[in-house]
């Protein structure tokens, strides 16, 4: 009959070597890649290069006479929020506004 | 120049007058013409299909496309400046990505008659062309006119429809046009409708150049 505590300190002791153990063979491992040379390191602040604040144009009130073309998001696809449905139940009501007038 | 042709109502003359169109403008200008036919079964299919076996040299080319094609088709034709693209519209329009064909229009032209159930139908489909691309250039184009008929409520009508978009000069009825049998117009033909066509052209096709 073992008590806990021999088993106790039996397990942390196998522990103990099982990481030592790992770490011997990490650290004596030949070929291990040295650090420094081989692995690349990317700073971002490297890549952006400064820009000349002063190629903005500090007033875009310039522009402000014609907002479309500052507001224009491209050429036209889509209704502009209204279903393709919606928009032939739309086309409908105009239709009947219209037909109603022809006189019969 | 993007030029369609549309109506909800099959047999208008959306097909004949594509064809008669783009053959004045063959003989009027050097600029390149395709027809792009976007009816399944169309009218032109058949009678490109008719001018393909008797080998024409046409003056224009032809190709078919339906609504998933169309943007490669556009892309591929691509130069619209110095070329005219006149497209034939589907008859059925309940399939969104027809909004992606009204985009690209210059000039759509509503051919229709003036019995009641086109009427309806052309009243329709100016509405949703409307609803689809505010600000469409649309011109309606009275089709079929018996010179020597009288038509009830015309006047009326021809006012209705003016509120709605500009009302062409009619195209008169022609026995020449039911002897149509292939994608090459007889000359004859062309030349009576050249004075109507010439004043069409000046009034809208120039206009937008």
């Amino acid at each position: 009959m073992t008590n806990w505590t021999p088993f106790i300190y039996g397990l942390g002791a196998v522990y103990l070597l099982y990481y030592l153990a790992n770490l011997a063979f990490d650290f004596l491992k030949p070929g291990t890649p040295e650090t420094g040379e081989s692995s690349l390191m990317i700073s971002l602040a490297d890549l952006e290069e400064p820009i000349d604040a002063s190629a903005y144009s500090p007033a875009p009130s310039a522009n402000v006479n014609q907002p479309r073309e500052l507001l224009s998001s491209g050429e036209i696809s889509s209704s502009g929020g209204v279903l393709f449905g919606g928009l032939m139940e739309q086309a409908a009501n105009d239709a009947i506004f219209f037909t109603k007038q022809i006189p019969t | 120049m993007v030029i369609a042709f549309g109506n909800i109502k099959p047999g208008t003359g959306k097909s004949t007058l594509l064809l008669l169109l783009a053959s004045y403008l063959a003989g009027k200008e050097k600029k390149k013409i395709y027809l792009i036919d976007m009816q399944a079964g169309g009218t032109l299919g058949l009678l490109f299909e008719r001018s393909a076996i008797l080998e024409h040299q046409l003056p224009f080319e032809y190709y078919h496309c339906d609504l998933s094609h169309f943007e490669l088709l556009y892309a591929r034709l691509g130069a619209k400046d110095d070329a005219y693209i006149l497209i034939e519209l589907p008859s059925s329009m309940h399939d969104e990505r027809i909004m992606g064909v009204f985009s690209k229009l210059d000039l759509l032209f509503c051919p229709f008659c003036y019995d009641r159930p086109t009427l309806n139908s052309t009243i329709y489909f100016a509405s949703l062309a409307k609803r689809i691309k505010t600000g469409i250039s649309l011109v309606f184009l009275p089709n079929r006119i018996v010179s020597s008929a009288g038509y009830e409520f015309k006047q009326e009508i021809d006012a209705l429809l003016r509120q709605i978009s500009p009302l062409s000069t009619g195209i008169g009825e022609h026995i020449g046009f039911q002897r149509i049998s292939s994608l090459q117009l007889e000359p004859p033909l062309i030349e009576r409708y050249c004075a109507t066509l010439d004043l069409i052209y000046s009034l809208y096709l120039t206009k937008q150049a």
